[in-house]
Parts: C-alpha cells; sequence; structure tokens
C-alpha cells in the first residue's frame, strides 16, 4: 500500500488540529492577557506569527520563561544540543558547559 | 531492517507498546479506524471532539475481546525485536552491554553503549517524518543528528555522548529501557514531538542528567518517579503531556532550579514541603490541583522568580508567607477559588513586575501599598469580590497597568451587581484547605464578626448597605480621604 497520500493528509490534519489549538487557546484567554508570551526559540518556532500577534512592549524584563512556558513549542534555547544554561556560547554545542545556574536569569539572554 | 520499519510501520503512532500484549492488531485494519478519525476530527474544529475521538480510539485498543491476526512478516518481525531488546519494563541489568554481541567495533566502551542505546531508540521510533534519524547508522555515533558528544567528565581522553537534542523533530515512538546505558547524558531534549508512554525506571542510572525537557509529548501515568532518582538534576519540564495523579513530596527536595508542569492532569494538593525546593521558577499552571498553597512558600524568599499557578482548584485564603518572597517577579495564582483578604504583607514583593490574582473569590480592600511596589508592571485583580481599592488603586495609572473589573468596588465601571456581591461578601470566611460549603451568617452577625476580624471589612458592610437603598448615590463622584484611608469612600450620613 501507498502511504505517502496518507501522509499528506495526516499532515493536513495536523495543521488543523494546530489552529484548532490556537483557537481554543485565543478562547481560554477571553481575560485580559497577562502578559505576552515571547517567543524564546529562534528560528525554528512554528508558533512564531502567534507570539508575535501577541508581542508588545514591557519596562522591566522582557522575557518571562514561566509565561513562555504556556505555549507548548517554546523551550528556552533554539540552539540545538546546548545547554539551556549556556544559550549564548559560541563555537561547537557542549552539554556540559552551563554559564549560568539560575534559569530566570539564563532565559533573559535568550536572543 | 530499518528499511522495513520505514516502509511498513506496524504499530501507528497513537498506540504504544506499554499497551498490554495480548492486542495484536492487523495493519490495515487499525490504518482504516485511524484515517476514519482523523476524517472526523478534520470536520470540526473542536478540540473536545477530538479528544473524543482519541478517546474512542484508545477504548478500542485496550479491548482484550478484539484481535485479528498478523501477518507472517509482521509476527516474525515481533518476535525479533523482543528477542533482541528489552521490553519496556525490563530492567537493565549491569553487563547488558558487555554481553550484547556486534560486529561493530568502537572506541570505547561508552560508546559501545551509547550505540546500544541509540538503535534502541531507533527501533522505538514509528514515524519519524523529517527523517531526523536517518543518520543514525553505524558505530560513529558522534555524528548522528541530535546526539553531541564531548570528552568525559572523567577521563579526558575519551568522547561520550554528552547530550541527546531531538527538539521540534515531530517523532512518534516511546523511550526504550536502553536510554539508561547513556551514563554520561546531561542533557535529554525532546521537546515537542510524539513520544508515549512512561519514562522507563532505568531513567535513574543517568547520574550526570542535569536537564531534562520532556515537555509537549504524549506521556501518560503518575509522576515519572525515576526522575527523583537522579541526583543533581535542575531542569525538569514535563509540561504539555498527559501525566496524571499526586505531585510526589520528594520533587520539592531535590535541588531543582527549574520546574515546569503545566498543562498535565495532576490532581492533588500541593505538598506542604514545596516550599523546601530551591527552584526559581515554579510553572503548575493548568493542571487540576487542590487545596491550599503551602505556607511554606516563605521559604523561596531568596530563590523564587516566577511563580505561576494559572487555572487549578486551589481554596483557601492566601498565606501571609508570600510576602517574603523578596525576589518574586511574576506572581500569577489567576483562575483559582481563593477566599479571603489579600495579605497586608503583599507588599513585600518588592521586586514584583507582573501580579495576577484575577479570577478567584477575594474579599476586602485592595491595599495601597501593593499597588505601590516599585517595580510593578501589571497587576491584575479583577473577577474577584472586592469592595474597595485604596488610593493608589484606581485604574489608570502613571506605569502601572491596573484592572479590577467585576468586582464589588462602589463608584467603578464594570462591577459586579449588589446582590451577587452580598451573597459572597455576607459570607463567612472559610480559610480551610479543600472544597467546603460557605456559611452564610445573617448580616447583622457578621458585621460583628467582622468588627473583631478585620477593621476595614467592618466599614465596608454599612457602606454596600446604604449603596443598595440609596441608589442615586451610585453617581456621586469618588471622595478621597487622605487623612485616614480606611474610612469609608462615600461621607457618612
Amino acid at each position: 500500500m501507498n502511504f505517502k497520500p496518507w501522509l499528506s493528509f495526516l499532515l493536513l490534519a495536523l495543521a488543523l488540529a494546530m489552529v484548532a489549538e490556537a483557537s481554543s487557546v485565543h478562547h481560554e484567554y477571553g481575560f485580559h492577557v497577562n502578559a505576552v508570551v515571547h517567543d524564546l526559540i529562534g528560528d525554528d518556532n512554528e508558533m512564531l506569527l502567534d507570539s508575535e500577534s501577541n508581542r508588545r512592549t514591557l519596562t522591566g524584563r522582557q522575557r518571562y520563561i514561566s509565561y513562555g512556558a504556556l505555549n507548548a513549542n517554546n523551550v528556552p534555547c533554539g540552539n540545538r544540543g546546548r545547554s539551556y544554561y549556556n544559550c549564548q556560547q559560541r563555537g561547537r554545542a557542549n552539554p556540559y558547559n552551563r554559564g549560568c545556574t539560575k534559569i530566570t536569569h539564563c532565559a533573559r539572554d535568550t536572543s | 531492517m530499518s528499511s522495513e520499519i520505514v516502509t511498513k510501520p506496524l504499530i501507528w503512532p497513537l498506540t504504544c507498546p506499554s499497551l498490554p500484549l495480548n492486542i495484536t492488531l492487523s495493519n490495515s485494519f487499525f490504518s482504516h479506524l485511524f484515517y476514519k478519525s482523523l476524517g472526523a476530527f478534520q470536520g470540526s474544529t473542536s478540540h473536545k471532539m477530538a479528544t473524543s475521538y482519541f478517546l474512542l480510539l484508545s477504548l478500542f485498543l485496550l479491548s482484550s475481546s478484539v484481535s485479528h491476526a498478523l501477518s507472517n512478516v509482521e509476527a516474525s518481525f515481533i518476535v525479533r525485536r523482543q528477542l533482541l531488546h528489552l521490553h519496556e519494563n525490563d530492567e537493565l541489568s549491569d553487563n547488558y552491554a558487555d554481553n550484547y554481541e556486534t560486529n561493530l567495533t568502537f572506541p570505547n566502551p561508552r560508546l559501545k553503549s551509547a550505540y546500544i542505546a541509540l538503535e534502541a531508540l531507533k527501533k522505538a521510533i514509528y514515524s519519524d517524518p523529517s527523517n531526523f534519524t536517518a543518520n543514525w547508522e553505524g558505530p560513529n555515533v558522534c555524528s548522528y543528528n541530535g546526539v553531541f558528544c564531548e570528552k568525559a567528565l572523567d577521563d579526558p581522553k575519551i568522547d561520550v555522548v554528552a547530550g541527546i537534542d531531538l527538539n521540534h523533530a515531530d517523532i512518534a515512538g516511546y523511550i526504550p529501557p536502553e536510554i539508561g546505558l547513556l551514563t554520561d547524558l546531561a542533557l535529554f531534549h525532546i521537546n515537542s514531538n510524539r513520544f508515549c508512554g512512561v519514562l522507563p525506571k532505568s531513567f535513574s542510572k543517568l547520574k550526570l542528567l542535569y536537564e531534562l525537557d520532556i515537555s509537549n509529548n504524549r506521556f501518560v501515568g503518575r509522576f515519572p518517579e525515576p526522575v527523583l532518582l537522579i541526583p543533581d538534576i535542575k531542569f525538569l519540564d514535563l509540561r504539555f503531556n498527559e501525566f496524571e495523579g499526586e505531585l510526589p513530596s520528594e520533587l520539592f527536595n531535590k535541588s531543582l532550579d527549574a520546574i515546569f508542569l503545566n498543562n498535565n492532569r495532576f490532581t492533588s494538593t500541593i505538598p506542604q514541603n514545596m516550599g523546601s525546593s530551591p527552584a526559581s521558577v515554579m510553572v503548575f499552571a493548568y493542571n487540576n490541583l487542590t487545596g491550599c498553597l503551602p505556607s511554606s512558600i516563605g521559604n523561596m524568599t531568596k530563590t523564587l522568580n516566577e511563580f505561576v499557578l494559572i487555572n487549578n482548584n486551589l481554596t483557601g485564603c492566601l498565606p501571609a508567607e508570600i510576602g517574603k518572597l523578596e525576589q518574586v517577579y511574576v506572581f500569577d495564582i489567576s483562575q483559582n477559588n481563593f477566599v479571603g483578604m489579600l495579605p497586608r504583607t503583599f507588599d513585600g514583593l518588592k521586586n514584583a513586575e507582573h501580579l495576577s490574582i484575577g479570577h478567584n473569590k477575594l474579599t476586602g480592600f485592595v491595599p495601597r501599598n501593593v499597588c505601590s511596589l516599585p517595580n510593578l508592571v501589571n497587576f491584575t485583580f479583577s473577577y474577584n469580590y472586592f469592595n474597595g481599592e485604596e488610593e493608589g488603586c484606581v485604574p489608570p495609572k502613571k506605569d502601572v497597568v491596573l484592572d479590577d473589573e467585576n468586582n464589588c468596588i462602589p463608584n467603578r465601571p464594570k462591577q459586579k451587581v449588589a446582590d451577587v456581591c452580598n451573597v459572597v461578601i455576607s459570607k463567612h470566611v472559610d480559610c480551610k484547605c479543600g472544597s467546603g460549603t460557605h456559611l452564610i451568617l445573617p448580616i447583622l452577625q457578621q458585621h460583628h464578626l467582622a468588627h473583631h476580624q478585620n477593621l476595614h471589612l467592618n466599614h465596608n458592610l454599612p457602606v454596600l448597605l446604604k449603596l443598595r437603598h440609596q441608589s442615586h448615590n451610585l453617581n456621586l463622584p469618588l471622595q478621597h480621604q487622605s487623612h485616614n484611608p480606611a474610612q469609608p469612600l462615600l461621607p457618612q450620613r
């Protein structure tokens, strides 16, 4: 049996699921949105558009890792193989290297 | 062998080997049912309907009365796989890697162990639409996608697998017990995949594991207790899965810096020792947690920066110890069932930027000193039963976003109607943990009790009574009493 057409169907269904979930999320936040859900991932964030539409300027810390965690696809560091505690390190990823000890301060440096 | 997996998957992504072994399904029959469910899901934008269809599918799978014969090829493949690899719940013996037979040669024994683990993981994968693991072949595991090697911490002359990072790979599969052979692993990141089942017991063998991110997958079962046996784990992310049951108290005795449990199905009270945790961030939002917020939270005074408890079923009064959290800048307990007054100690949240206590059942006055916190950016106390707000808490206010809608505050727009307010405000406040019915006392009796319990409440009741009978006063402008903020907002008559 050739599965390729079904794969396209499956991807379409998953895309619909994502749309449905996005609608559901907006419905849940019918009340005043407390904070902006920030994009803590680099270019590979699949929810980038959704994050951007919610972005607005805040004084104080720009990124809250806790509110970012309310978005399923977000991770503290989009650079594969790096510790979430050492996202900004240049060069080859070394999982043993950690640049800080409190993720709430590390996350702020994520670009 | 791997080509067989790619061209003819035996089990579809939603199933999981942890299901009873007596279930046998033919590929064609199951795929038909799967697509039928997808079709129904496609026609509806309701997430609930999708959930019910998947539930139906699960119920069907769990029915032991249904069985279909496997083809010979399928049956022999499963037998070979079972003979070659550990079952999900099998223990990992200490010399498992030594007894593993292979013609391949490896630079050191630890890379052989890593090869065994990664081969088992690849065989446990049912779907890899982006071919992320396509190059997981041969003895050079350090060149595999998502596998990161480094000099061993205890032997700088040898390379070992230090990290596995499959974030956003959209892989469906399960985690085999061979994963416990990766004893040099410091980070394991698999966010946004479709791994299912439970974490194997062998996870406790990962003594160097520092970061565990299994978020946004399809894990089930109770809190994965092998995690609690990893000695120095710092980052734990279980969010967006289907974990259920209790939060183990041992979790808060570990030296974790980050605890993300949001969007699961946890149901329990929060362990009383929560404040023993040194975590800088705790996110428990979107679960079914009940009971009170532990007063031990005050012990996190030097560590806790972000605390998010949105949308659970917590009750009782807010502990005064919250005011000890000097380092908190995000504190969000909205969408719960907290009752009682806002503790005066809230002015201790010196670094608070985002305070959200909306959608609860809090009463009394919103104190001025909370609204004047020096770093406050947003203070949301809407959708409660506050019947007053002190000077400095009235929106709009420069530099601070305040939200006081849907309370019981006189002379403010968008408030609850008086009858709704009186039902709650006249009740005796029940600070007890757990869901209890609130006693309704006669207003006069309540007035007497309030006089002894709290000065502010005493002043509020007469104001409300006056408002009820003198509706024309609703148009009076708000008058500030700078000399004595505790006085009623309206002049006495």
